[in-house]
């Protein structure tokens, strides 16, 4: 596992010194090491990798510029001198070429976009219409992010959301006419927050799971005292469409993969009929993955509940209006993020949107899926519960797995998995879609993902294996598989994919070699039951003229058969 | 305007640069520390910041404008640690106050030109 800081190039046309500062000081993980380059040599910084900076290899890079030192026509227009629109644009081409250029030698570039000193008023009332300051730069930052769509991993941030926590001290001519800094410290520190946010979610740490409470923090009153009928909720009132509003920023993030979960001191009949027959409730009993509804510790609950969902502590975040239970939570699971809440449920909504925690790269299939996945999931629990056997009831779910080798159609889903599978995974590597991708051209190397469905519903793209040939060889570089599926028998049939791989690359012997984590014990305990010879405890090892036969109750479904 | 008020000032002012510092590098919230000068614990962007936080601090809560980044080119000794960079703050907002009409006792906003 890699526990060194990262270390973040920061490229601008200003004296990045106070960014830095707050940059390397924040206490939020990851860590940040700062290298800062000659300020004002943006593009000759971003295309030459023989300057100083990139000698210290970075992680990552913030090129944040004003867009008057990087594109002189812009200044021009603030002159009042008049610019074709073409050679503005040409400019602001050329600079994403650059920020393009630099991207190949990192995990990620971020760019805030272009904002403009909070004291100018241009033409005033004219100042958006075309060929002036404000028009201006929305076309240039436009086209920035538009030059910037197709690499993947240059990330463009939203710099205006960070004047807004500037205030009024936001453009700071004090600090720039004495220091270079043309910004106050609280977009700094704005700025790094987003930052930060961004990088975790590169690192597959963004959160899956929100938590809540019921009475007074999903709708407004004491359900076990007032009824369901009489709950603050919906309706022309203030408090009661706040909490409507509430439910309905929930329920669009489980539209982006984000699952809702229940943890309250309630009977539980009682608060399901109130899920259920409350008519202002958006949130329905099918948009909840799981929920215990008691009278026991709110703390223990948690825990069971984020166990039966197959989530680690530290996917969730718990909403509770009781500053008493926050603290209890907060105290005994530290992984699990407890945002302060307000006391006014007016301020529900804005809280729960201002939340970092939930940033990501991007959205994928899998992801918009979750929650369903999750109901599903709740239907493949009932029938286990009729079942005999594991056979059985693993043969009663009709499990198909499909195996298909990496490719750009899955990559960036791909690389999500590897980035975020902590339990069962051998080796924990973390790479970004470019260097996975990297990773798989040369000769003797082979990635395959591996897709999970079965008659409840699609767990979608859920495992990940990989195979590098070291002469006799095959070592099983990667693998591993979500939570979400593991123990139906898919890891079996990704091993049997993988020897019978390893055979037709013409290797005697398949080997994997286990790296522990605190996390990825469940991994050793497979490979140590998986059949394998192990002469270190570590090591696990098959001769492929051995065979290794999938398990009767999944159908493999491999690439051959789509031809 | 009472001078403890002041020297509140200065102390959060230092709480904030402390948040920019190295935690080998920040400021103990005394007046004996020295700023400027021989011994001095601040780099020249730290003495820039610690005025820049410190000015817009009183903006906020006197409603006034101060530059003390003058004070250097009066006398070396009024920023050399920050029980003088107080006293002096005191001084200037206690002038300001002399004046009539240059000092509003809310955090109203200087008036902007029209």
């Amino acid at each position: 596992m890699d526990t060194r800081n990262f270390r973040c190039l920061l490229v601008s046309d200003f004296n990045p010194s106070n960014f830095a500062s707050y940059l390397e000081n924040d206490g939020e993980p990851p860590l940040l090491d700062a290298l800062i380059g000659d300020f004002g040599q943006v593009v000759p910084l971003l295309t030459d990798f023989s300057a100083p900076p990139w000698q210290h290899e970075p992680d990552f890079a913030v090129v944040w510029t004003r867009p008057e030192g990087v594109i002189p026509s812009f200044q021009s227009l603030l002159d009042f001198q008049p610019v074709p629109e073409r050679q503005l644009l040409d400019e602001v081409d050329a600079f994403a070429g650059a920020l393009v250029q630099a991207a190949q030698k990192l995990k990620a570039v971020f760019v805030p976009t272009w904002t403009l000193d909070t004291s100018h008023r241009g033409l005033g009332m004219a100042d958006l219409r075309k060929g002036n300051g404000a028009r201006a730069l929305l076309e240039m930052n436009l086209r920035l992010v538009a030059n910037l769509d197709a690499s993947a991993n240059v990330f463009p941030l939203d710099a205006q959301r960070w004047l807004v926590f500037g205030g009024r001290q936001a453009s700071s001519p004090k600090l720039w006419y004495q220091a270079k800094i043309p910004f106050g410290n609280e977009v700094f520190q704005a700025a790094v927050a987003d930052v930060k946010a961004a990088i975790r979610g590169l690192r597959g740490q963004a959160r899956k799971l929100i938590v809540l409470d019921l009475d007074d923090t999903l709708w407004g009153g004491i359900v076990g005292e007032v009824g369901w009928q009489n709950l603050e909720l919906g309706g022309h009132d203030p408090v009661g469409e706040a909490f409507r509003d509430f439910q309905r920023t929930l329920k669009s993030l489980t539209r982006r993969g984000i699952v809702l979960g229940i943890v309250s001191k309630n009977t539980e009949s009682v608060a399901l009929t109130a899920i259920r027959e409350n008519p202002e409730m958006v949130l329905k009993l099918e948009d909840f993955a799981g929920w215990r509804i008691n009278w026991h510790d709110k703390a223990a609950n948690l825990v069971d509940l984020v166990a039966e969902l197959n989530l680690g502590l530290q996917s969730a975040v718990f909403i509770d209006n009781s500053p008493i239970e926050r603290g209890r939570v907060r105290d005994d699971m530290p992984e699990v993020l407890v945002p302060e809440w307000p006391e006014d449920p007016l301020l529900y909504s804005t809280a729960l949107r201002s939340l970092r925690c939930f940033d990501s790269p991007g959205i994928s299939r899998e992801d918009l899926e979750r929650s369903q996945s999750y109901v599903a999931d709740r239907g493949r629990a009932d029938l286990k519960h009729q079942a005999g056997s594991l056979d059985e009831w693993l043969k009663s779910l009709g499990i198909k797995v499909t195996v298909e080798p990496l490719s750009p159609a899955n990559l960036r889903r791909a690389a999500q998995l590897l980035n975020k599978t902590n339990q069962l995974n051998l080796t924990t590597r973390r790479m970004t879609e470019q260097e996975l991708d990297s990773w798989a051209k040369p000769p003797g190397r082979r990635i395959w993902v591996f897709r999970v469905v079965d008659r409840f519903g699609d767990a979608g793209l859920t495992g990940l294996a990989s195979l590098e040939k070291q002469g006799d060889t095959a070592r099983i570089v990667d693998f591993l598989l979500s939570c979400r599926v593991i123990g139906r028998k898919v890891e079996e049939t990704m091993v049997a994919w993988l020897v019978r791989q390893a055979r037709e690359l013409g290797s005697a012997e398949v080997r994997a070699e286990y790296r522990p984590t605190p996390k990825n014990p469940p991994c050793l305990e497979f490979w140590q039951r998986s059949g394998f010879g192990c002469q270190d405890p570590h090591v696990f090892t098959l001769r492929t003229e051995a065979g290794y036969p999938p398990p009767e109750c999944v159908e493999l479904i491999t690439p051959d058969a789509h031809d | 305007m009472d001078k403890p008020r002041v020297d509140e000032l200065v102390s959060s002012a230092v709480v904030e640069l402390n948040k920019q510092l190295r935690r080998s590098e920040r400021l103990e919230k005394s007046p004996a520390t020295v700023i400027t000068g021989e011994g001095a614990q601040l780099d020249s962007l730290g003495l820039i910041n610690l005025l820049v936080i410190t000015e817009q601090k009183v903006e906020r809560e006197f409603g006034v404008s101060v530059t003390l980044a003058d004070a250097l080119a009066q006398d070396a000794n009024h920023l050399h640690t920050l029980g003088t960079l107080s006293d002096y703050l005191y001084s200037v907002l206690e002038k300001k106050a002399s004046l009539p009409s240059t000092i509003t006792t809310d955090a109203r906003p200087p008036s902007h030109a029209t």
